[in-house]
C-alpha cells in the first residue's frame, strides 16, 4: 500500500469516527414540549364536541424547519393516537417539514405534520403561536377542527422524573364526565420507587382526597424527546399517563387512555420542607375544563400567617352567573399527614366568603419549588407556588396560585403576551394568543383567535381563525396597592370594558386583572355571556427566533 | 286541579328561595349557594313548552333553554351546555307537553329550575346528573349506554 493510500485510508477513519461520534451526541437542534386542551368538534366516531388534550415534543431549528417530533392526542371519546392504545404507549410522529414555524415579531403560524389522519386537518395540525421569550410561547390551536390554548416550552434533554413533584391534572373520566385530580408523589430516578398522594374531584362521583398511590406504580425511562410513561397509579386515575420531561423539574402530563382523558403536568418540590410559613401573599386562578359546569375564577390573598389569612378578594363567574370583588378570608395548611404520614407540600386552602354564591370554598394546594416558574417553566424568577385544585363539589377545575410580589401599576407597564381560553354558549369555545403593549394605562395589542364554531354572537359555524384586536384602560381599584386588582367594566363610572374586534365586529367584554407581579398577571373575563381566564406575561426578548 | 297545585307549589319555591336569601348571608364554609344542586330538593311537574332557546337570551344562564308555560306562570328552564345539541339531545318544539324534573333556584333574582330530566313523547332525556352537572353528548351516550333498560 502506498503512502497516499494509507494518508486515504486514515482520513476515511477519522471521518467515520468522527460521524459516528457526532451521532451519539445530543442533538443541537432546539427540542421545545407543547401541550394544549380543549374543544373537538368532531373525531371520526361521531359529531361532539369532545373534549381533547394533545402533549408532544418537536424540533425546530433556527430556520423554522420542523426537524422531528413525536406527540399523544387523545379525546377519550373514540380519537386516541392509535399507539397509545397498546401496552406500550406509541406516539404519533412528526415529521420533517420546511418553514413549519413562520413568524413575525414572535406571532405566527405552526404547523405539525403528523402520521395519524384522524387529528387536524387529515393529520396536519395548526396551531397559533405567541412567544413570550425566546423560550417560551403561548399557543392555540388554529385550523378549525378544535380550538384549545396551552404552551410551547424549550425542553432541556436528557432529564427524567426523579425527586418530589406537585401535580395536577384536569379532563374527562371513564363516564365522560369532568374530573380533575392533583397531589404530591417522590420517585427514585423512572419509578424505581414510587409514593405519593392525591385528591380528586369528579362531576360523576365526588371529591375525595387524601388518596393513597397503590405500590406497583411504573414508569418508563424517557426517550430522546423526554417522553414516557406512567401506569398502575390505581383507583380513579388514568391507568396510563405519558410524561414530556420540560426540564428537571417539570414535566407535562397527558392521559392516553381510550376511554377517558386528561391534560396537565408535575413541577418539582426541591428540598425544602414546606410550612404554613411558606405561604405568602398570592394570586390564584384557576377553571373548569369546557365540559359540565363551565366556570373560572380569579383572586388575592394577602398575608398569610400561622394558617390564617384575614382578607382577600376574588371574582367567579359560573355559567354567566358572576360574583365580582368578593371580600374573602381563610384558612390553609401545608404538609398535612394522612394514615400519619406527612405529605410534604401536600396542602388545602378553605375560602370564607359573606357571599353565599361565591362557589369556590375548597382548594386543594401543592407547593411547588419557590425557584420555579410555574407559567413560564424555563424562567426561575417566578418565586413558585403551587398547583391547585378545585375540590368543591360538582365544579372540578384546576389552575395555579403564585406569589404576589409586586402591585404596584407603574411596573406592569411594556411588551405583554396574553392567551385566554373562553366559553361563551352552548357548543362553543374560542382561544386567542396574542400580544400587547401596555403603555399610559392603554392596553392595546392583537393576536391570534381560534373559533371553530363562530364568535360569541355571531356564530353562524363558520370556523374563524383570524387574526383579533383588542384594547382597553385597566382601571386599578381604589385598594389595588394591597389586592393588585384592576378593572375593565361597562359598570365603572367611566365605561371601560376590553374591547375585542374580530373582523371588524368589537365586542364589549367585562374583565378583572390581577398582577401577582410587573411580569406575571392573570386576566377573568366575567359576562352573562362568557367567561375566559388566562395568563398576561411580560415579553423578554425575541431575537433569534425563527 | 293538578296544574293549580304545580302553579301554587312553584310559586312557594320561588317565594321562599326569594325571602330567605337575604337571611343567609353569612359567612360560610362550603358554598350552598344558587348554583347548588340538592338532589334532596327535586321536583318534578308537567308543563308546556312555550319556547326553546339554543342559545340564552342576556341575564340567563349560559347554555340552552326551555320555556315554560305552567297554570301559574312562566318558568325558564336551564338545560345548561349541549343540551340541545349533539347525541341524544332533547328534541322538542314550542307547544309540546313535558315532564320537567329539577331543582328550582332562585338566580339574579329570578326563578330558574335547573332540569336534570325532560320527558317529552314518552322518550326521557338525561341533561344533569346527580349533582347537577351538565351531560354532553358523549356523557349522554355512556349512561344511555350503562342504564339501558333502566330509570335514569
Amino acid at each position: 500500500m502506498n503512502h497516499k493510500a494509507q494518508i486515504g485510508i486514515l482520513v476515511f477513519v477519522c471521518l467515520a469516527m468522527a460521524f459516528l461520534a457526532g451521532c451519539g451526541s445530543t442533538p443541537t437542534t432546539p427540542v421545545y414540549s407543547y401541550s394544549v386542551s380543549g374543544l373537538e368538534m368532531s373525531n371520526p366516531q361521531g359529531s361532539g364536541p369532545y373534549y381533547y388534550a394533545i402533549a408532544g415534543s418537536v424540533a425546530i431549528d433556527n430556520q423554522g424547519n420542523v426537524v422531528g417530533g413525536e406527540q399523544d392526542f387523545n379525546d377519550g371519546a373514540g380519537n386516541t393516537s392509535p399507539g397509545d392504545a397498546g401496552a406500550t404507549p406509541t406516539p404519533d410522529t412528526i415529521q420533517a417539514t420546511k418553514a413549519a414555524l413562520v413568524l413575525t415579531n414572535g406571532q405566527g403560524t405552526l404547523t405539525l405534520t403528523t402520521n395519524n389522519p384522524n387529528i387536524g386537518v387529515n393529520g396536519v395540525e395548526t396551531f397559533g403561536v405567541q412567544f413570550v421569550n425566546q423560550k417560551h410561547a403561548l399557543i392555540v390551536q388554529y385550523d378549525g377542527t378544535a380550538t384549545s390554548s396551552g404552551s410551547l416550552d424549550l425542553q432541556t434533554l436528557p432529564n427524567q422524573l426523579n425527586g418530589s413533584y406537585a401535580f395536577a391534572m384536569n379532563g374527562m373520566d371513564p363516564d365522560y364526565e369532568p374530573v380533575a385530580f392533583g397531589g404530591v408523589f417522590t420517585t427514585g430516578s423512572n419509578g424505581s420507587t414510587f409514593s405519593g398522594v392525591y385528591d380528586e374531584n369528579d362531576a360523576e362521583n365526588g371529591v375525595s382526597t387524601g388518596n393513597l398511590f397503590p405500590q406497583g406504580v411504573a414508569i418508563s425511562a424517557p426517550d430522546s424527546y423526554g417522553r414516557g410513561y406512567i401506569t398502575g397509579l390505581g383507583e380513579g386515575v388514568p391507568t396510563s399517563i405519558v410524561y414530556y420531561v420540560v426540564g428537571a423539574e417539570v414535566a407535562r402530563l397527558i392521559d392516553v387512555d381510550t376511554t377517558d382523558a386528561g391534560l396537565g403536568s408535575a413541577f418539582g418540590q426541591g428540598s425544602t420542607t414546606y410550612s404554613n410559613t411558606s405561604v405568602t401573599s398570592s394570586v390564584f386562578a384557576l377553571q373548569s375544563n369546557s365540559h359540565g359546569n363551565l366556570y373560572a375564577a380569579a383572586g388575592q390573598i394577602t398575608s398569610p400567617a400561622g394558617g390564617v389569612y384575614q382578607s382577600g378578594i376574588a371574582d367567579e363567574d359560573e355559567q354567566g352567573y358572576v360574583q365580582s370583588g368578593v371580600s374573602i378570608s381563610g384558612t390553609y395548611s401545608i404538609s398535612n399527614a394522612v394514615n400519619e404520614s406527612t405529605y410534604n407540600g401536600y396542602g388545602n386552602l378553605q375560602i370564607l366568603s359573606e357571599d353565599e354564591d361565591f362557589n369556590i370554598a375548597n382548594l386543594g394546594v401543592y407547593v411547588t419549588d419557590p425557584s420555579l416558574n410555574l407559567s413560564d417553566p424555563n424562567n426561575s424568577t417566578g418565586g413558585g407556588g403551587a398547583l391547585i385544585v378545585d375540590l368543591d363539589d360538582a365544579i372540578p377545575g384546576t389552575g395555579i396560585m403564585v406569589p404576589q410580589t409586586d402591585t404596584t401599576t407603574a411596573n406592569f407597564t411594556g411588551s405583554y403576551a396574553y392567551g385566554a381560553q373562553e366559553y361563551f354558549c352552548d357548543f362553543c369555545e374560542f382561544d386567542v394568543a396574542g400580544q400587547a403593549t401596555m403603555t399610559a394605562g392603554t392596553f392595546n395589542g392583537s393576536g391570534l383567535i381560534s373559533a371553530p364554531d363562530g364568535f360569541v354572537f355571531e356564530e353562524d359555524g363558520t370556523a374563524i381563525e383570524s387574526t383579533a384586536t383588542l384594547t382597553g384602560n385597566p382601571l386599578p381599584d381604589s385598594n389595588e396597592s394591597t389586592t393588585g386588582r384592576y378593572t375593565l367594566m361597562t359598570e365603572n363610572e367611566t365605561e371601560n370594558p376590553l374591547i375585542l374586534t374580530v373582523a371588524q365586529d368589537p365586542i364589549d367584554f367585562d374583565v378583572v386583572i390581577y398582577q401577582a407581579s410587573g411580569g406575571q398577571l392573570f386576566w377573568l373575563n366575567e359576562d352573562d355571556y362568557s367567561i375566559f381566564l388566562g395568563p398576561i406575561q411580560q415579553q423578554g426578548s425575541l431575537t433569534s427566533l425563527p | 286541579m293538578k296544574r293549580l297545585f304545580t302553579a301554587l307549589s312553584i310559586c312557594a319555591l320561588v317565594y321562599f328561595a326569594l325571602i330567605l336569601s337575604p337571611l343567609r348571608a353569612e359567612t360560610v364554609a362550603k358554598p350552598a349557594g344558587s348554583l347548588s344542586y340538592d338532589i334532596s330538593k327535586e321536583v318534578t311537574f308537567n308543563a308546556t313548552v312555550s319556547g326553546v332557546l339554543a342559545k340564552p337570551n342576556r341575564g340567563m344562564l349560559m347554555g340552552s333553554h326551555l320555556l315554560l308555560s305552567t297554570g301559574g306562570g312562566s318558568i325558564d328552564a336551564s338545560l345548561g351546555s349541549f343540551g340541545l345539541q349533539g347525541k341524544r339531545a332533547v328534541s322538542v318544539v314550542a307547544g309540546q307537553q313535558v315532564e320537567v324534573t329539577g331543582v328550582l333556584k332562585s338566580i339574579k333574582n329570578k326563578p330558574v329550575f335547573l332540569t336534570r330530566i325532560v320527558k317529552v313523547n314518552g322518550e326521557s332525556y338525561a341533561i344533569r346528573n346527580q349533582r347537577g352537572v351538565p351531560l354532553s353528548p358523549e356523557a349522554r351516550e355512556r349512561l344511555s349506554r350503562k342504564t339501558a333498560g333502566g330509570g335514569l
